[in-house]
């Protein structure tokens, strides 16, 4: 079974090495500030052995987007859900994880095409589903649907 | 000395063996590959947007249409999702029967997947036709307990749609009696044939760290030699309650990727073994509103596909659609490395290794 | 003397000299092509058939008293087809590529015998004659790959030129070792030659020849110029029409004449007791062209680099090692005597493991030092399913009963019970029903009824939903229209509509169904 690791006590870890990242939690999630997201996932897989990104989502809440990444370590067998926050709207950036788990290219790209939400520092970010002259973001919320 | 230009060619969106409307764009240097890039979304069809807008049940027709060779492993990931998220429990019968078809779902789906990567190594068509016949033995039980053959539709929130009818045990121990037999004739045609090792032996090697690291999952992960099966790593469902071995190839090159889902096969026709003796009786389908209404939160549910780690992660808001809808979609992303893979090998290896990756590009761009 | 120089010399009585030398070759070349035309159908007719028995399908069957007639429609069909250049391309290359390929292997029938005099010209280089006409078919093939302009034909016609040159070496150094026992380049006197058939005396040379020839002929596991799973079709992926078919035609003379030739130098041509030579001919030539199209329906193909390893490291030094034990054997045993025959193989088989061992790919990974071992077991395994029942069904003779509780295409609507009550359309995921009711004395009319099946999903959840079991999916498994227009099903058409519900969502009525057809497992005769 794998164990979800109780957020209290990493965002405790976490704040002894990085202050002021964590933002929040709650008994499933720690939330952490969009620019220290990649100090913060550097910390996790380097010291709990987070070695495998399961997956990236990105939710549209109007007056935020929501980044969640489940992390997963195979050594171990235990998880960790990641969530930050993205405050704009006209541009909203944050720090790419590629550089520390490749699987999150693709994923990265997804949620760029689809979201419009950048990462900077992604090797390869442009539209995957999409064509590239597409006008918007179909899976935010302001899309307007068909 | 001979002046050589690198030459540009355009595998796909229309190409025999690409599995669909999939595009590579591969530079050679005579036969050898020294770059690739996959292009993807001629196949993409906004599901993750369009499920937003339907209610909880009109979304299990759908997920039919994400990896449609194996619609039951997809129906069982949402369904899951949902009834995490709306706290439901759901009959003991109903768990059976899931297992059972999921199981018979991933030898299906593994079915084509070894044929089509024989076909791509250039057999003409009779691994391909073996496995077709097989595969047409389970879609015969699928229409009988569902009424179709590809899309099925058949779980539902809190159960499945229907029981099944009184011939389809016999039916299926004929299969799970038989089944055995024909992957051993498999072995016969393939895994000693000369031809098929030296195609596929040492070729696309994928290194256990670079796998975990790239997210991939499912006999691609496996094949590198990871020990990593979401049914035994994190046992959803009542996979708990049966004895089975997770197969993981050594080197992780092509032929593993092949062997892995040969095993698996063997695997899976135990699992379904265990679950026809230990059916129990009793109800399918536990009491849920007709329309559900999930309250606030999130859930992430994941199951073990054909393909790898199948998750839905849904978000809820008391309204009768999900607000987010998104599919973690295991082809897409094993799909990652796809360019490591094939660099330095022949143009015929990299057909082999997109074959061994065992892609459905209705998941891959939904 | 050939047939051909017997016409000639006739005809020098009557004619002049130039209608003498002319009119025979006139005749001979259509009286050929006529008959190689025949044995090209029959060859595809049986590949087709057989390959379909290989994989357990009945093959094609439709076309005339079992599908005897199939070669023909294949024919009218590539002929009358659009014939497209590539406007990329090369014009006139484009168009001479076909003829090119095809006169070689035509003209390969020139010397094989059919009989001890039947032959068209016995000329005394016999074999010479066809080494060097055969090799220019590659010619054609690399004019149409360079001709298309496109990227697959040309990786192709590179892959030809570099396959067929090395092939052709390991296949002349074996016809060399026949050459020594029978001491003549001439056809008529090898098959006269063979007291005992050479393969025989020469089981190395032949196995070497056979697969060479199969390289030559491009076929399965060495059918990399058309390797459909990489390059689409090779060279002819820009061919269309008559064009498309003088290579079709070329690659089955081609075939033919190769396997004419394995059955003249090996099997001791037209020779046999009882039926006519030219006869026993025709048979070797099939169970030769069956071997190929059983490895075909077996074999994966193998990658460029292994395959030109395979002609270099394997063929090559086993073909010259195969010259020289036989040129030391006529020095010692000029007589050829039959004892040989047991040396012979013994030697092929330790040749055979030793080379075995040499070939290791990806490194020191895989090597094929199992002798061919697995390649022969999946021979046997196919050979086997060449008995078993066809799992296809002659459809639409035949029809299979879908599942009591079969979604089939339409549904059934029962216009007493529908209460108008619309659970149905808003439980549809695509919103494509369309219903409309008004008062009426007991309870709402449905007056209007529309369903676009052309976008209907068949999930059954309109049929679930419904609380007064007015909706049933049907049993039907056929659609097809040419207008989506007419795929909108109206109420007058549900009405009117021939009523097969099916059990969906009512298990009540499964009982009284006729039973699913299921695939039977197949049964073996043997």
């Amino acid at each position: 079974m794998t164990t979800p690791l109780s957020p209290a006590q990493i965002a405790r870890q976490i704040g002894e090495v990085l202050p002021e990242a964590v933002t929040d939690f709650n008994e499933s999630a720690i939330f952490v500030s969009s620019e220290a997201l990649f100090e913060v996932a550097r910390f996790l897989k380097e010291n709990l052995d987070l070695d495998y990104l399961a997956s990236i989502t990105a939710v549209d809440f109007f007056e935020h987007f929501e980044l969640i990444y489940h992390l997963t370590s195979i050594k171990y067998n235990h998880s960790v859900v990641l969530k930050t926050r993205c405050y704009e709207r006209e541009n909203p950036t944050l720090p790419s994880l590629v550089s520390l788990w490749r699987g999150a290219d693709l994923q990265e790209r997804e949620v760029y095409d689809l979201m419009g939400v950048s990462f900077s520092g992604h090797p390869n970010l442009k539209r995957i589903f999409l064509w590239s002259g597409f006008k918007g973001h179909p899976l935010r919320k302001d899309y307007p649907n068909a | 000395m001979l002046k050589t230009e690198p030459i540009m060619i355009n595998f796909g969106p229309q190409h025999p063996s690409t599995h669909g409307v999939f595009r590579m764009r591969v530079t050679f240097d005579g036969e050898v590959i020294v770059d690739l890039e996959p292009i993807f979304g001629y196949l993409h069809r906004g599901i993750e947007k369009l499920c937003e807008s339907k209610t909880y049940t009109q979304i299990i027709p759908y997920t039919d249409r994400l990896d449609y060779l194996a619609s039951m492993s997809n129906n069982f990931a949402y369904v899951m999702a949902v009834e995490k998220l709306a706290g439901i429990e759901i009959p003991e019968r109903a768990q059976y029967l899931r297992v059972i078809v999921a199981e018979l779902q991933r030898i299906a789906s593994h079915l084509i997947a070894v044929g089509g990567f024989l076909n791509d190594l250039g057999a003409f068509f009779t691994p391909f036709m073996y496995m077709f016949r097989e595969r047409e033995k389970i879609l015969d039980l699928f229409e009988m307990v569902c009424g179709q053959r590809l899309t099925y539709n058949y779980m539902r929130i809190g159960g499945v749609s229907h029981d099944i009818p009184p011939e389809f045990l016999p039916a299926l121990k004929r299969f799970v009696d038989e089944m055995p037999g024909y992957i051993d004739e498999y072995d016969q045609l393939l895994a000693e044939n000369e031809i098929v090792l030296a195609r596929s032996k040492g070729v696309g090697v994928l290194p256990a760290d670079l796998a975990i690291n790239a997210s991939a999952s499912g006999p691609v992960l496996r094949g590198s030699g990871v020990r990593w099966d979401i049914r035994r790593a994190d046992p959803y469902s009542i996979y708990d309650r049966f004895e089975f071995e997770i197969p993981v190839g050594k080197m992780g090159d092509t032929y593993d990727r092949y062997w892995v889902r040969i095993q698996e096969m063997r695997q899976s026709v135990r699992i379904v073994r265990q679950a026809m003796a230990e059916l129990p009786q009793g109800e399918v389908r536990a009491k849920v509103p007709a329309t559900l209404r999930p309250p606030q939160g999130e859930v992430y549910a994941r199951i073990e596909s054909p393909r790898g780690e199948l998750g839905f992660y849904l978000v809820g808001d008391d309204s009768p659609h999900p607000y987010r809808f998104k599919v973690r979609a295991p082809s897409l992303i094993n799909l990652t490395l796809l360019r490591d893979l094939c660099i330095g090998w022949k143009l015929a290896d990299a057909i082999a290794i997109l074959g061994s990756i065992d892609i459905v590009l209705a998941e891959v761009d939904r | 003397m050939g047939v051909l120089e017997q016409f000639q010399h006739w005809l020098l009585g009557y004619w002049p000299s130039w209608a003498a030398y002319l009119v025979p070759a006139i005749v001979a070349f259509l009286v050929l092509s006529s008959f190689i035309l025949l044995v090209v159908m029959a060859f595809i007719y049986i590949e087709r058939r057989g390959v379909g028995r290989f994989q357990v399908r009945l093959g094609p069957n439709r076309a005339g008293p079992l599908g005897i007639l199939q070669p023909v429609a294949d024919a009218i069909k590539v002929l009358v087809k659009e014939d497209i250049i590539p406007s990329r391309g090369d014009r006139r290359i484009h168009w001479l590529a076909p003829i090119i390929a095809f006169m070689p292997a035509l003209a390969i029938f020139a010397v094989i015998p059919f009989g001890p005099r039947a032959i068209f010209t016995d000329i005394n280089i016999g074999i010479l004659y066809i080494i060097a006409i055969s090799s220019l078919g590659v010619i054609g093939v690399f004019m149409a790959g360079w001709a298309s302009g496109n990227k697959y034909s040309l990786v192709s016609a590179l892959r030809t030129v570099a396959q067929l040159i090395s092939y052709e070496i390991p296949l002349m150094l074996s016809i060399a070792g026949v050459l020594i026992i029978s001491g003549s380049l001439s056809m008529v006197s090898i098959v006269e030659a063979q007291s005992i058939p050479f393969i025989l005396l020469q089981p190395l040379g032949f196995l070497i020849f056979f697969v060479a020839a199969t390289a030559e002929l491009n076929r399965t596991p060495f059918d990399l110029l058309e390797a459909e799973s990489e390059i689409v079709a090779g060279y002819h992926t820009e061919y269309s029409g008559m064009k498309f078919s003088l290579f079709y035609l070329a690659e089955y003379t081609h075939a033919f004449a190769i396997s004419a030739i394995v059955a003249t130098l090996f099997l001791s041509g037209w020779k046999g007791p009882f039926l006519p030579p030219a006869l026993w001919l025709m048979i070797k030539v099939f169970l030769v062209f069956i071997v190929l199209f059983w490895a075909r329906s077996t074999l994966p193909r193998l990658r460029v680099d292994q395959l030109m390893g395979f002609a270099w490291k394997g063929l090559f030094p086993l073909a010259l090692l195969n010259l020289f034990i036989t040129a030391a054997e006529a020095i010692i045993w000029p007589g050829f005597p039959w004892q040989l025959l047991i040396l012979n193989l013994l030697i092929a088989a330790l040749l055979i493991v030793l080379w075995s061992g040499l070939f290791r790919v990806a490194g020191e990974r895989v090597s094929f030092h199992r002798y061919g071992r697995g390649i022969a077991k999946g021979m046997a395994l196919t050979f086997r399913h060449l008995f078993r029942r066809p799992i296809t069904v002659q459809y639409p003779e035949q029809r299979l009963t879908p599942a009591p509780r079969f979604r089939g295409n339409l549904l059934v609507w029962d216009e007493e019970r529908c209460n108008g009550c619309r659970a149905c359309a808003r439980a549809c995921p695509v919103s494509i029903i369309d219903i409309e009711t008004k008062k009426g004395d007991k309870g709402l009319i449905v007056e209007t009824l529309e369903i676009d099946f052309g976008r209907c999903l068949f999930c059954g959840l309109c049929v679930e939903a419904c609380p007064v079991a007015a909706l049933f999916m049907s049993r039907d498994y056929e659609q097809a229209s040419y207008f989506r227009e007419s795929l909108v099903v109206k109420k007058e058409q549900f009405i009117a509509a021939e009523k097969r519900p099916s059990a969906y969502a009512y298990p009540d009525l499964e009982a009284e169904m006729p039973p699913q057809t299921l695939l039977a497992p197949p049964k073996e005769k043997g």
